[in-house]
């Protein structure tokens, strides 16, 4: 316990001096090895080598590069609009329209900074334009951005399963219906806002004849092809899921090319911004591997759930201390940091409580949206708070978010006396894990 | 001169961020053909997995110095953002300090596994049998690149200092803020046309 401790306040210390979180999570692993360890001088290449070529990772890049064509190619503005159109009866109007969008365009896209800016860029004139409540417009897209890493692809999850090895396949499954769920309990607490406060809602527009709503239907069609690929192709066993990131890449490359958007200066953006953000998650991926191989040699993991056991608290129990912790640590940290910098010891601890890795996976990707969306330091509040041209305060969107924070809780609660919503679907699809 | 170099290498790092992004590409493509063909034809391409994962590898490391030049490994900045300019500037130069051991780091047991790969001839375990000393060599060439990148940004923040020119190692080695961040996703999805929101059809205003 001491050593986790100790591995805790000197990540939060480090991070807190704002050096690069690869550089922190390397230095710990770095000082660990030299105290105790001292296996790094022969293994350090070879670990680093292995993990930079692992073909699990390699679906990391055409995911991202799935979601940066889709967003460049304008298929994703039509697919907001398309969806808007059939969802602006329900109480809390265009609301419903930026969590619905935001879970569509999940399923084609593994960043929820993207989700959030794209749909944010769309919704937000839109719905101040008919007088929505700003707060919890910003709020709602915050959020809603989060179900990007929930519903798959997700690349969070690959990188959760590189590290577990648990299996992606499994996970992807695993986060369909909570990810659905998760956007429902959203919406239902739209409504509930909307129904007790009908001043939050904006000016309704006319009903569209029922025939203009399905003309624009079609709109919906790529995400659903490109989900369609990535699943459907990990289910009948045609592909592993790095393949199935490959077909989705290509398939999104015809359907750019079907809106005569594509071209060469389109995709050389498209290729940096991918290599930019692959590039930056692997280098904290090798200083990861790295601390855990020694945290691991060091035994940490084992002490940890040795003290744990020791504490005699029952599992559920257990899980939401783990939760609280991850709450609070999520407000400080960024959300993968967060997870490859615990998940070589509480992944084990949770093993050791008799939970399942896959069910685990999801519960950490919930963790993750968390601190994703909770201040001072969540990612998608401040990219909403950039898209307000207007200005206005970071404080509309902290506030803004908190009915969706709440929602949140209710879904990890809900995963963790129902866990059978995350793992009934890997369980129907693939059978029973071993 | 600096500068110069740093710009030079800048342009160095772009290019071959396009390149690892279209091998990226014509990587899918290789493999979506591979697929099809395993499911239709029953024709299986061999070592495409073993190959990926050295393409995969190979254009992590070069990224690296791209990501770099374009600020995009990631710092926690809720302390910073309240630290006055002096404090913030000694901040940055301690992370890019810090980033540089890591590289040569990296460098260093990387050449470690090159040199014994040389030694041993040693071959990967799989059908093709590679000998691991070309792919390894050139992951090592980008870590390498990181490595020299990171030290140059060293020396120019260190310069820019001693100047007393705190803009410039902010534009060097700052924390972009989120504004800057997301503004290109924004401007681009403004650029597409979505100035004034959703466009309802005819009739639906």
């Amino acid at each position: 316990m001491i050593g986790f401790a100790i591995l805790i306040a000197a990540f939060l210390g480090l991070m807190l001096l704002s050096i690069h979180v690869a550089t922190a999570i390397f230095l710990v692993g770095w000082v660990g090895d030299a105290t105790g360890a001292g296996i790094l001088g022969q293994m350090g290449g070879s670990i680093n080598w292995s993990t930079m070529t692992d073909y699990v990772l390699v679906a990391i890049p055409l995911f991202i590069m799935v979601g940066e064509v889709l967003v460049r190619s304008g298929l994703t503005d039509k697919m907001y609009t398309a969806l808007a159109l059939w969802m602006n009866r329900l109480p809390g109007g265009l609301l419903h329209t930026n969590v619905a969008a935001c879970t569509l365009f999940s399923a084609t896209s593994g960043s929820s900074v993207a989700t959030a800016a794209t749909i944010g860029t769309v919704a937000l004139p839109s719905l101040r334009e008919r007088g929505y409540s700003e707060r919890l417009t910003v709020g709602s897209i915050a959020a809603g951005g989060t179900l990007g890493i929930l519903i798959p692809p997700s690349i969070n999850m690959i990188i959760y399963a590189a590290m577990t090895d648990a299996s992606i396949g499994r996970l992807f499954a695993a986060g369909v219906v909570p990810g659905i769920v998760l956007a429902l309990i959203m919406s239902g607490i739209i409504v509930v806002i909307a129904l007790a406060k009908p001043s939050v809602e904006g000016r309704r527009d006319r009903n569209i004849p029922l025939m203009e709503k399905v003309r624009q239907l079609p709109h919906l069609l790529p995400v659903f092809l490109i989900f369609g690929i990535i699943i459907g192709s990990i289910y009948t066993g045609m592909a592993t899921p790095t393949e199935s990131g490959a077909l989705a890449l290509v398939a999104s490359l015809i359907l750019a090319a079907t809106t005569g958007r594509l071209s060469l200066s389109m995709l050389n953006d498209a290729a940096r911004a991918t290599v930019r953000t692959t590039s930056m998650v692997v280098l904290i991926l090798v200083a990861a591997f790295t601390l855990n191989f020694v945290l691991g040699f060091l035994g940490i993991p084992q002490e940890l759930s040795a003290w744990v056991r020791d504490l005699g608290l029952s599992s559920h129990a257990m899980i939401w201390v783990i939760a609280i912790f991850y709450l609070v640590l999520g407000c400080f940290l960024e959300a993968v940091s967060m997870m490859v910098i615990t998940i070589g010891i509480v992944g084990p601890l949770a093993v050791s409580l008799g939970y399942d890795l896959v069910w685990f996976g999801i519960f950490m990707t919930l963790m993750m949206e968390l601190a994703l969306i909770t201040p001072p330091n969540g990612l998608n509040l401040y990219v909403v708070q950039s898209i307000r041209d207007r200005g206005g305060s970071i404080m509309d969107v902290f506030i803004g978010v908190v009915p969706f924070v709440i929602a949140m809780m209710l879904m990890v609660a809900l995963l963790i006396y129902f866990p059978q919503i995350a793992l009934w679907l890997p369980d129907t699809l693939f059978g029973p894990s071993t | 001169m600096l500068k110069k170099t740093s710009q030079a290498l800048s342009t160095v790092s772009d290019t071959l961020a396009v390149l690892s992004g279209w091998a990226i590409i014509i990587f899918s493509m290789i493999v979506s053909l591979e697929v099809m063909l395993r499911k239709f034809a029953g024709v299986s391409i061999q070592g495409l997995d073993e190959y990926g994962g050295y393409v995969f590898g190979i254009t992590a490391a070069f990224g690296f110095s791209y990501a770099l030049f374009t600020r995009a490994h990631i710092r926690v900045d809720i302390v910073l953002r309240f630290v006055p300019r002096p404090g913030r500037a000694l901040l940055h130069l301690l992370s890019i300090v810090a980033l540089t051991g890591f590289a040569f780091t990296m460098v260093h047991s990387g050449t470690g596994l090159v040199f014994s790969s040389w030694d041993l001839s040693a071959r990967a375990v799989s059908p093709l049998q590679t000998p691991l000393i070309f792919p390894q060599g050139l992951w090592l060439l980008g870590l390498c690149l990181f490595a020299t990148a990171s030290l140059l940004l060293t020396t120019r923040s260190i310069a820019a200092l001693l100047r007393n020119d705190l803009a410039e190692v902010e534009e060097i080695i700052g924390v972009p803020s989120v504004e800057e961040e997301a503004k290109e996703e924004i401007e681009a999805a403004r650029a597409r046309g979505m100035k004034s929101g959703i466009e309802l059809p005819e009739g639906g205003r």
